[in-house]
């Protein structure tokens, strides 16, 4: 651990950092010790100084008492007084100061008890000074001595002769007597002046004692008070001496005692703290020494260990590097045994060393790859080129997808749209019907890829235009139900009956998603049904309307991760679905694309095993005041008859029914159901239909109308029962349409809202048209189209002979111009033929292009309107009519018949 | 006549027995019927002054009770002055001469004092037994009796100038553990407390009238003077002990001179001094505390004292006549057995004896060493077992009083002399 040179220095300088704080608190300790000793020495001084000045004090109170003892002078109470005073602030300093508890006083108290004795000091001077004051208004004022009154009162006695002369003079002696010891007690107070004082008073009463004389008795008073006031005097000057003499001498003898033994005390006390001091600062500075001594030897140490174990070392190993740097051959490195940093160097240098080797090495080995990095660079640049060129050719290739795959699809689109001209059963033309749509859809497929693309790049566009929700159901479950067939999927379309037939939106986005949507249903869904439910709901001022299509299967299901994924593009739930389902995975990418691109919203919630749910929420434009798509459904009529096992009618169709009759069961059929005006019977499958069947058709022929709801059939077993029953017949799947003409039927009423199903057909048109087509098919297509219209055409190839021809033969009403074509485009031909002063031909431009910049750009050069291909009859009608005259023949419909 | 006083004396005690009941069916509140409960004012010192004796008494007597300690100078001052001031008086035999000459109180009649009889014969004749020696001074026996002439005298006359209750003998108390090593064969002398092996560690109360003696005791058992008699001391003989006293002061012979209980025993503790004056209860405190003092029973004799319980001479009617059932009731026997826990006597002892135990009574009074440990009043093991008190019993010790402690002749002068010593 301590190999590292790092840690031993972080080591050494560890050390020195703790000498130094060590120093330095040490130094500090003895500052502090050395100040805190000098200020005990300075207090100790003060406090030295004020227990002497205590004693001093004490001596002087003492004297004072002496001094007012003796002359009872004011100015020794006020002297006293004073003392008093400075003694009491000086005991306060005493105990504040700032080693007081380095005295331990309160060991045995002494301050408390010089406070106490103090106390009692003062109190017992005050004692002295009243009673000093008491015995000189006993002997000053009051008359102390009677003497003289008592000399006049026996000189009266005498000259009343109220006593003998001997008696008188007994008492004259008597009262000399009671003055001479009055006053030896007052000079020098004792017990024994007393005692002859009293004695004397004790002799004049009893002399007295029985006189009647008020001489006599006057005296004797005189006496007696004499005697009072001698008594208390004694009294005052034995407590006065008592108090001076002994208990204030008691407590100044206790207070100096107490006073020199806090002198010893704080002597002690300064002795000691003087001693701790310079002990102490002995030690601070023999610590300091040691240190110092200590500190000079790591730091010598620690300098003769840098020299030889780095600085020495460092300087070999530089001097290496200098060598090897300079490119010398070194053949001993120095210290590469040692472990720490320098044996790293050394080691490093080794490293150098070997590596300056590898680096010539290297040095070659790199200009050898330099020289093939630049070869590789010469053909990677070449790459990129090709690359470049590819991406171009496919980006090509893309843009002429469209062109080549919809101009035989045109083809397709086209033959049948003209074979559906031709009379044919109904089954056969639901075929072409439905063959037709495929069609349609797959060029939606293809659509589709460049949709992606378009949406992706921003540039799909969405139209405004109002539609039929009838033709988008059609459509939809034409397609949907093909599909379901294929799989025996029941498929079912419930409508909301208020639901706005017009709409105002895009309609092949529209039907774009719900194709998607359903078609992805289908694909995924093994068994069980396809659930396709269409509600709205309108807003107030109703001109906009809420879709929310809901797309439910009971197929295979996702899990949360799959769900995650699928609207990826090029994504399917998981990658073996691809192998399992096929698909371009562009299906649900799209529809949400396009959902969001209407301000829509999509919801998916799915299980694995448990069947898949799609809700897209769509806001839509609506044209003002419609009626709902369901809502003049007729009632069933008064007394209808409704059989059913299992309700396959929606209930909010049944509800439009207005039926009030009670649900049978099948069974009941057999029995005599009487006749009511119709019957509405709903059977799950063709062996029940065949088994009631007969039952039906008695009915039938009774007269009743009876109509027959079934779930949804294979195509055959469809065939099977239009061949077997010709009464109205509803199966599932089936439009709003659908079932508004299968109630119509039921109940013998005409539907007024029914759009007439052929009311172009016989409009013939009169012209004669050049068709600018270089395309075979799209040639005999057009033409088709053309000459069923009653119109007559030529051909031109490309848009020169197009020029051509029309320089040479303007004989042509309107020209039809497909935009690419070889050797001359549409574009220029149109551009050549306005030039050539053809200014007012209609010129109608065919393009495959469906974006509306084509349309703007045709316009832009002459061509008067535009068409997308493939081109459907319709479409190409409704155009050549607003430019052509029409001629109402149905001969000549006739005649063009008899030419197909 | 001995026979018909026994008689008489038996007599009396049924008497009071039944007294005592008739007190007892009235739920021992003599003085509660009808009026205000009388108030007795109670001057005197902390040494009968204690607040379980107030409260007992207040309690057996029915009578407001209100003490009024103070310092023995102090108190003695106020009573000679103002008579009015009290109701009874509580001190030492030394301050009955002043009192009684300054007519602050008045003779109590002792056949009002129900147990008369019964206070044993060393206030009556000064001789607890037949052979004592009657203590020098003013021995209580002397000033007890007003005399027809108004002059206190040992002449029985039915009146009497103080109740005798509480006293005792004092001497001075020493540490044994710090008893040199050759006085310990030695009897205990008042010498020791002017031995120059005790120098420096030597205090005295500071009061003339019982300090005074401890010196002169000291002093003449030293051998270093005789008095003619140390209940008078002369001035002459005052000078000569003075001037050795202060010598002696000056050679710091003593430490300190207390002036209170506590503070002669904080000079013990404090190992200011390791022999001086004491009082008994200083000397239990003492012991309770741990520390060995011995209060010395000296060869020469004790210094005695003897308490007073004066009714002042402004005190009459109710309170007066409380006043005598308060000093009744100190004779009755508890209030002797509290005190005699603090070491004192009581004058008729019989009548406490069944309120100690029988270990109490033989240590305090008849001198024996204890079976048990016995508490003093304060609760705290004040005799430890074995202890002997010193001196032996109640009759040995006061058979051997030396002198009572006294207001001599010389008091005034004697008065000066301490004061030079005291400040030499």
């Amino acid at each position: 651990m301590f190999h590292s040179i790092r840690l031993q220095l972080i080591l050494v300088l560890i050390v020195m950092v703790a000498l130094i704080l060590v120093q330095g608190f040490l130094g500090r300790a003895n500052e502090q010790v050395l100040t805190e000793g000098m200020n005990n020495t300075r207090q100790a001084v003060i406090d030295v100084g004020l227990v002497g000045e205590l004693e001093r004090d004490i001596l002087d109170l003492q004297r004072n008492v002496l001094i007012f003892k003796e002359t009872a002078s004011q100015s020794a109470v006020t002297r006293f007084e004073r003392l008093m005073i400075s003694i009491t602030d000086k005991i306060d300093s005493l105990e504040n100061s700032t080693l007081s508890s380095a005295y331990n006083y309160s060991d045995d108290d002494t301050l408390v008890r010089m406070r106490s004795h103090l106390v009692a000091y003062k109190e017992n001077f005050r004692q002295v000074v009243d009673a000093r004051h008491e015995r000189n208004q006993l002997i000053n004022v009051q008359g102390f001595f009677v003497l003289d009154e008592l000399n006049d009162l026996l000189a009266q006695a005498a000259e009343e002769t109220l006593l003998p002369e001997q008696a008188i003079t007994k008492l004259r002696l008597q009262t000399a007597k009671m003055e001479n010891m009055a006053l030896r007690y007052l000079n020098s107070p004792s017990q024994e002046a007393a005692n002859q004082f009293q004695d004397a008073v004790y002799e004049v009463q009893s002399m007295l004692q029985h006189e009647t004389n008020a001489t006599l008795q006057s005296m004797s008073q005189q006496v007696d008070a004499l005697n009072s006031r001698f008594l208390q005097l004694a009294q005052i000057t034995q407590n006065n001496l008592f108090l001076v003499n002994v208990v204030m001498a008691g407590s100044a003898n206790e207070f100096l005692f107490l006073s020199r033994e806090l002198a010893d005390l704080v002597n002690s006390q300064t002795n000691a703290v003087n001693r701790k001091t310079q002990k102490a600062a002995q030690e601070a500075r023999l610590n300091g020494e040691i240190y110092s001594v200590i500190a000079i030897v790591l730091a010598m140490a620690f300098a003769i260990f840098t020299v030889k174990r780095i600085l020495g070392p460092i300087r070999s190993i530089t001097d290496v590097f200098n060598r090897l740097a300079d490119g010398d051959d070194v053949e001993v490195l120095p210290e590469l045994r040692r472990k720490d940093e320098i044996g790293k160097l050394a080691r490093a240098a080794s490293v150098f060393k070997e590596k300056n080797a590898q680096t010539k090495k290297l040095l070659e080995e790199a200009q050898t790859l330099n020289r093939q990095q630049e070869k590789l660079n010469s053909e990677l640049a070449e790459s990129k080129l090709k690359a470049e060129r590819a991406t171009a050719s496919k980006s090509m290739f893309l843009a002429n997808m469209s062109h080549e795959i919809r101009t035989p699809l045109n083809g397709i689109i086209g033959l049948m749209e003209l074979a559906h001209q031709q009379p044919m059963s109904a089954m056969l033309k639901d075929y072409l019907d439905k063959a037709s749509y495929s069609s349609q859809i797959l060029l939606n497929v293809i659509n589709d890829i460049l949709d992606f693309s378009k949406i992706e790049a921003g540039k799909l566009e969405l139209e405004k235009v109002s539609f039929s929700v009838h033709s988008i159901l059609d459509n939809l479950l034409a397609v949907t139900s093909l599909r379901a067939q294929e799989k025996n999927l029941s498929v079912r379309l419930v409508v909301d009956p208020s639901l706005p037939p017009r709409l105002i939106g895009d309609p092949l986005r529209l039907s774009q998603i719900l194709m998607n949507l359903c078609t992805n249903a289908v694909k995924f869904t093994q068994q069980g049904e396809i659930t396709i439910d269409i509600k709205s709901l309108l807003n107030q001022k109703g001109d906009n309307v809420v879709l929310r299509i809901e797309v439910l299967d009971t197929g295979i299901g996702m899990t949360q991760g799959q769900i995650d994924r699928i609207f990826q593009p090029f994504t399917q739930a998981d990658g073996s679905t691809n192998r399992k389902f096929g698909g371009s995975g562009l299906g649900l990418t799209i529809v949400k694309q396009l959902t969001e691109l209407m301000s829509g919203k999509l919801r998916v919630s799915s299980k694995p095993d448990d069947g898949t749910t799609f809700v897209v929420t769509l806001p839509m434009g609506v044209t003002l005041g419609q009626k709902g798509i369901l809502a003049s459904t007729p009632s069933l009529p008064q007394g209808s008859a409704y059989f059913s096992d299992k309700a396959l009618l929606p209930p909010q169709y049944m509800a439009l029914l207005n039926s009030k009759a009670v649900c049978q069961p099948l069974e009941a059929l057999k029995k005599d159901v009487g006749v009511p005006p119709a019957i509405l019977v709903e059977i799950p499958t063709y062996s029940i239909f065949k088994a009631l069947l007969p039952t039906l058709t008695v009915y039938e022929r009774q007269g009743c109308v009876v109509g027959i709801v079934m779930e949804t059939q294979t195509g055959q077993l469809q065939e099977k029962v239009f061949n077997q029953w010709h009464g109205p017949v509803l199966l599932h799947p089936f439009t709003p349409s659908q079932f508004k003409r299968f109630v119509h039927r039921l109940t013998g009423t005409v539907d007024s809202d029914a759009i007439p199903e052929v009311a172009e057909s016989s409009t013939m048109l009169d012209g004669h048209i050049l068709l600018v087509e270089d395309n075979n098919i799209n040639q005999v297509v057009t033409g088709e189209m053309l000459s069923s219209l009653g119109l007559t055409f030529d051909i031109a190839e490309d848009g020169l002979q197009a020029v051509t021809k029309l320089t040479n033969a303007p004989v042509y009403d309107l020209v039809l111009m497909d935009v690419q074509m070889p050797v001359m485009d549409g574009y220029e031909a149109t551009k050549q033929i306005r030039n050539k002063g053809f200014s007012d031909l209609p010129i109608i431009g065919l393009s495959a292009n469906a974006m509306k910049e084509d349309r703007l750009q045709a316009l832009d050069l002459g061509m008067t309107d535009y068409l997308t291909k493939p081109l459907k009859r319709g479409a190409l009608a409704a155009m050549l009519r607003r430019f052509l005259s029409t001629e109402v023949n149905m001969h000549a419909i006739q005649t063009v018949r008899k030419i197909e | 006549m001995l026979m018909t006083k026994k008689k008489n004396s038996q007599t009396r005690r049924t008497l009071l027995k039944g007294t005592l009941a008739s007190w007892l069916t009235a739920g021992m509140v003599p003085f509660a019927i009808g009026k205000e409960k009388p108030l007795v004012r109670v001057l005197g010192t902390h040494v009968t002054l204690q607040e379980p004796l107030r409260k007992q008494a207040m309690e057996d007597l029915g009578i407001q009770l209100a003490y009024s300690p103070g310092g023995s100078a102090a108190v003695l001052q106020k009573a000679a002055i103002n008579p009015a001031g009290f109701d009874l008086y509580e001190q030492w035999s030394n301050s009955i001469n002043v009192l009684w000459r300054s007519d602050a109180i008045q003779p109590i009649d002792t056949s009002r004092i129900s147990y008369w009889d019964e206070i044993n014969s060393l206030t009556k004749t000064g001789k607890i037994t037949p052979s004592a020696k009657i203590g020098a001074g003013d021995a209580p026996h002397k000033i007890i009796n007003v005399g027809k002439n108004g002059k206190l005298g040992s002449a029985f006359t039915g009146q009497i100038s103080f109740l005798p209750y509480v006293h005792n003998v004092d001497s001075f108390g020493y540490d044994t553990s710090a008893l040199p090593q050759d006085l310990k064969s030695q009897s205990e002398s008042w010498g020791w407390l002017l031995d120059s092996r005790f120098s420096g560690k030597v205090a005295i109360v500071n009061d003339p009238t019982i300090g005074l003696f401890d010196l002169a005791l000291a002093a003449q058992a030293k051998g270093f003077m005789t008095f003619n008699d140390i209940g008078a001391i002369t001035r002459r003989e005052l000078d000569e002990l003075f001037s050795l006293l202060i010598e002696l002061k000056q050679l710091q012979h003593f430490s300190g001179f207390w002036t209170s209980v506590p503070e002669s025993v904080q000079f013990m503790l404090s190992n200011r001094v390791e022999i001086e004056s004491m009082f008994s209860p200083a000397v239990s405190q003492l012991n309770g505390d741990n520390i060995p003092v011995r209060f010395a029973a000296p060869k020469e004799g004790y210094r005695g004292w003897h308490g007073v319980m004066c009714l002042s001479s402004a005190t009459q009617g109710r309170a007066k006549d409380a006043a005598y059932e308060y000093m009744n009731w100190w004779l009755s026997g508890w209030p002797g057995a509290f005190i005699a826990r603090q070491g004192y006597y009581i004058s008729n002892p019989l009548r406490s004896k069944p309120y100690l135990s029988n270990a109490e009574w033989q240590y305090w009074y008849e001198g024996l060493p204890t079976q048990e440990a016995l508490k003093g009043p304060d609760g705290k093991v004040s005799v430890s077992i074995g202890q002997q008190r010193s001196g032996g019993s109640y009759e040995s010790r006061f058979n051997n009083v030396a002198v009572w402690n006294t207001v001599m002749p010389t008091y005034e002068y004697s008065l000066q002399k301490w004061y030079e010593f005291i400040t030499s």
